[in-house]
């Protein structure tokens, strides 16, 4: 039933992403040395998402990770995606990727929670506290 | 009905017949019978005969039908490089740019308002791109404007850049093995210029609307020409006869063949209209031969002989190509420019004379050039090598047969910038190495494959030193002993173990034999023959020393070694004998590719990929080979490996790459000699990229070059050529950085005369203080190293 109730809490945060234009509240602020054509693929992406338009918004931000393939919320984003898209082991990957790209504090966590909501999904409850726990120590 | 009724009458009078009478008549009435049974069968033969025709016409008819109603033609996959991606800050000067519209057949003009047309003027580059479907979606003709800086593009505007970013459209490079050798681009009848078709029709059949498949009157015209001037001049082919004869037929030259060409064009007439039997003619005709591919269609022949779509022909352009019509091998523009030149320009003159065009239009076009695409018959067979590995990847996923008939529209990662530079790389370099060595000349063969590192995505392959050679593909097919590019594996799975390896542990580098039941004594050698009794871990990776890291794959266990050298990527199946160690394993340079594109990507395996998407023939999407990465090395133990990786180039066997590359680029990556010299291998990356290279001969005679005399110097030529955008190295939050004594691996202080900074995983780095260092200096060692991570790691 928690788990069922943080499954629905986290879809309803990222179908909240979907319809808040830039930045989403899930996510950190983009890295300060994005470009503005990363942005604007974000913001493609972004808009692709919103409309459920998953494989579209996928082609946008691997668009953009051609550009900036070291972009940690890039990856996020994309993990994002996945998630959307029922590919949770893609997701949860790629969220771990994106971890090994940042410092950043909120980036971490909302990676974190990403993975801790793909296994909850995929039937791992215990992978997914584990991830939870690292979530809550990454930050906000 | 009629013809039987004298048959009766003569039976009534056999009947009625009386005595002289009859004897009188009988001589005539036996001749006049004889004429008669003659009648009866020759009107029984034309009536069996009639029948007979009359099924042909109908078995005709229905061949004509069927064969023009369904898929008219098999069309082979078509396969595209990567488009080029405009946007402001990205690596391009001009003259790239330029260079990448001349292939894509663009037109250089003074102003540009057409699609496929630019204009380099003083502000920049203006483009005006043509509409152009991609796998997500349609791109419409639009228009902007590049200006550059400093080698980098400094402002893109205009309408189609209003999201700050715009793509050219990928080039066609090769298409999948086409039935028959037949490959076309087909064509609406919309898209084909006026200028074509009346060309065509001056010269081909100049009352093809007003005929019925066959004219009577162009035939006289034909054989009067012909017997006045003495020789075949004009032939009296209708088009729809011409359709019929290449579509239908065979190829001999019989008067049945012909009687039937002529009641299948008269057919055809009858069923369809005069448009879609030009349409069908313009996607048929035959246009010429490159190599064991027949260019068919007016839309491939415009993209083979000038590099563009059909539309954009001009008016020279169109006489040229409908002048081939005739005798597209004999009048081969390529070979024959002048020949190709007097045909056009008499189309030309025909047209005038009918009234398609004016004198003076004529007259201009006349005195233009042929406008042939600079690179149109290369381009036709370019990258052979990346074409296999694409073929090789459909098949996992499509049938042989739709590969080669459906028409669809593959999308590749292939970078024709980078091919371009690895190919001449790959030229030079064995040219050069050939001399130098003395070895008999083009014996020594190359292959390379570079790959972007955090995607997988294969950017360029060449599959030997004459890349135009479409043979046998080194890259994917050369297997071969590997030798110390297995190392990598052999330490990242000691370094997965902390708490028993780490950088900085101490190696027995001695001679060492290794006893296996079943099989001779094992005795691996260094590669000078020296050996230096205790050396640290990093120190045996950088200088690659053998017996130091035979023993230590052995103590991790030649098993787990093996079950990484999986997990990294390889798939094909080895024996895990000690020997595998130190290389004894043959994988191909796309393997070994594949194996180093999970170390180049932070421990995360990705797929190595030719294909971004496939379309169909009505261009919709049918297949995405989306990014998939798999996590398969912890980020800690990466790290320290990743180090180890840059050591070798900073201090191992491949410091001479030091000399080419600044540090700040970080370069990492290993060299790979075999027994005897036979193989010289490179994997590295840096930036953005992985490269992969292999030099040796086919026969596997030795060609004395280690991995740093031979393929480093391959790999330095190709990657000094790449673009780089600064990658910040990120140590993951498990490792820390100690400074540490190379002599006797333990914690060193400024007190030591060497010192190296040493990335550990927590809680492994060494505790005991290097007999150089003085305890109470270990703080402030700390802080000279908090201050060397935040000039390495943490800078802007």
């Amino acid at each position: 039933m928690k788990t069922a109730l943080a499954s629905l809490l986290v879809v309803l945060a990222l179908s909240g992403c979907a319809t808040v234009s830039y930045p989403p509240p899930e996510t950190a602020p983009p890295s300060p040395q994005a470009s503005p054509v990363v942005l604007q693929l974000m913001r493609d992406a972004d808009q692709a998402y919103a409309s459920s338009n998953h494989a579209a918004a996928a082609l946008a931000l691997e668009r953009a990770l051609r550009i900036e393939p070291r972009n940690a919320l890039l990856w996020h984003r994309l993990a994002q995606v996945r998630v959307r898209q029922q590919r949770l082991h893609q997701a949860i990957q790629l969220a771990s990727k994106s971890n090994t790209l940042t410092r950043d504090a909120r980036l971490r966590a909302a990676n974190w929670r990403l993975i801790a909501e793909a296994y909850a999904r995929s039937g791992h409850p215990d992978k997914a506290e584990t991830a939870r726990k690292k979530a809550a120590q990454a930050g906000p | 009905m009629t013809k039987v009724r004298p048959r009766t009458t003569s039976r009534k009078q056999k009947r009625k017949g009386t005595g002289p009478r009859r004897r009188r008549r009988s001589a005539s009435s036996r001749k006049r019978g004889r004429r008669q049974t003659a009648r009866r069968l020759i009107s029984r033969v034309a009536a069996v005969l009639a029948l007979a025709m009359l099924a042909y016409t109908v078995y005709l008819d229905v061949t004509v039908r069927q064969r023009f109603e369904g898929q008219r033609w098999p069309i082979p996959a078509h396969v595209y490089t990567r488009p080029l991606e405009l946007y402001e800050g990205r690596h391009l000067t001009r003259e790239r740019l330029v260079r990448e519209l001349t292939e894509l057949g663009y037109r250089r003009v003074d102003r540009a308002e057409h699609a496929g047309t630019y204009a380099v003027g003083g502000r920049g580059v203006d483009v005006v791109v043509r509409p152009f479907v991609f796998w997500d979606g349609l791109r419409p003709a639009t228009s902007f404007t590049l200006s550059f800086r400093d080698g980098r593009v400094a402002a893109l505007s205009g309408a189609g850049a209003a999201n700050g970013i715009v793509r050219l459209e990928p080039r066609l490079f090769g298409s999948i093995s086409p039935i028959h050798h037949e490959d076309r681009d087909l064509v609406r009848l919309d898209q084909v210029p006026p200028h074509l078709i009346n060309a065509l029709l001056a010269v081909e059949d100049r009352n093809f609307y007003d005929h019925m498949g066959l004219d009577p009157r162009g035939l006289a015209r034909a054989l009067w020409v012909n017997v006045t001037s003495g020789r075949v001049v004009q032939g009296g082919s209708t088009l729809t006869q011409q359709l019929v004869k290449n579509f239908y037929l065979s190829k001999e030259r019989t008067f049945r063949r012909k009687l039937t060409e002529m009641v299948m064009a008269a057919l055809l007439e009858l069923h369809y209209e005069k448009d879609e039997i030009l349409e069908a003619y313009l996607n048929e005709v035959y246009l010429g031969q490159t190599g064991n591919r027949a260019i068919h269609g007016f839309g491939l022949g415009s993209l083979f002989y000038f590099g563009r779509p059909l539309h954009e022909l001009q008016l020279p352009e169109a006489a040229l190509l409908a002048g081939m019509v005739k005798g597209p091998s004999h009048y081969n523009p390529l070979r024959f420019p002048q020949r190709a030149r007097e045909r056009r320009d008499l189309v030309l003159r025909r047209m005038a004379e009918l009234g398609f065009i004016d004198a003076q239009a004529a007259r201009r076009a006349t005195e233009s050039g042929l406008g042939l695409s600079q690179q149109s018959a290369p381009a036709a067979r370019a990258y052979p090598a990346y074409a296999d590995f694409v073929r090789r990847q459909l098949r996992r996923d499509y049938r042989e047969n739709d590969l080669r008939s459906e028409g669809l529209r593959i999308f590749t990662n292939l970078d024709p910038d980078i091919q371009r530079s690895v190919e001449r790389a790959v030229r030079a370099r064995a040219t050069s190495i050939e001399r130098a060595r003395e070895l008999p000349r083009g014996t020594l063969e190359v292959a390379a494959v570079v790959t972007r590192r955090d995607s997988g995505e294969v950017v360029a392959l060449v599959g030997g030193r004459e890349p135009r050679f479409a043979g046998f593909n080194r890259a994917l097919e050369a297997r071969r002993p590997v030798g110390s590019l297995i190392k990598p594996a052999v330490y990242l799975a000691a370094l997965q173990r902390p708490a028993r390896f780490t950088l900085a542990s101490l190696l027995e580098d001695s001679p060492l034999r290794v006893t296996q039941a079943g099989s001779p004594d094992w005795e691996p050698n260094n590669y000078d023959r020296q050996y230096r009794g205790r050396v640290l871990l990093l120190r045996s990776l950088a200088d690659s020393y053998n017996a130091s890291t035979a023993r230590l794959g052995m103590a991790v266990g030649v098993d787990k070694v093996a079950a990484l050298l999986r997990k990294l990527g390889i798939r094909r199946k080895f024996a895990a004998y000690p020997s595998l160690l130190l290389g004894a394993v043959d994988l191909t340079p796309l393997e070994v590719a594949q194996m180093y594109a999970t170390l180049a990507s932070g421990g995360f395996r990705v797929p190595l990929r030719s294909i971004r998407s496939v379309l169909s023939r009505d261009e919709q999407p049918l297949a995405r080979y989306p990014l998939a990465i798999e996590q398969v090395i912890e980020p800690g133990p990466m790290a320290l490996l990743d180090f180890g990786l840059q050591e070798v180039v900073r201090s191992g066997t491949a410091r001479a790459l030091r000399q080419r590359f600044p540090d700040d680029l970080r370069v990492a990556g290993k060299t790979g000699t075999t027994d005897d010299f036979r193989d010289s291998w490179f994997a590295g990356y840096a930036g953005d990229h992985l490269a992969v290279v292999w030099l040796g001969r086919d026969d596997n005679k030795p060609v004395g070059l280690s991995g740093a005399s031979g393929a480093m110097s391959v790999w330095a030529d190709i990657v000094a050529q790449l673009e780089f955008e600064p990658r910040d190295p990120l140590l993951p939050e498990d490792v820390e950085l100690v400074a540490v004594d190379p002599a006797s691996g333990r914690v060193a202080d400024e007190f030591c005369e060497s010192r190296l900074d040493m990335p550990f995983i927590k809680g492994s780095a060494p505790t005991e203080r290097a007999p150089c260092a003085a305890p109470r200096v270990v703080t402030k060692a700390r802080g000279k190293l908090r201050n060397w991570f935040k000039r390495w790691f943490l800078r802007p």
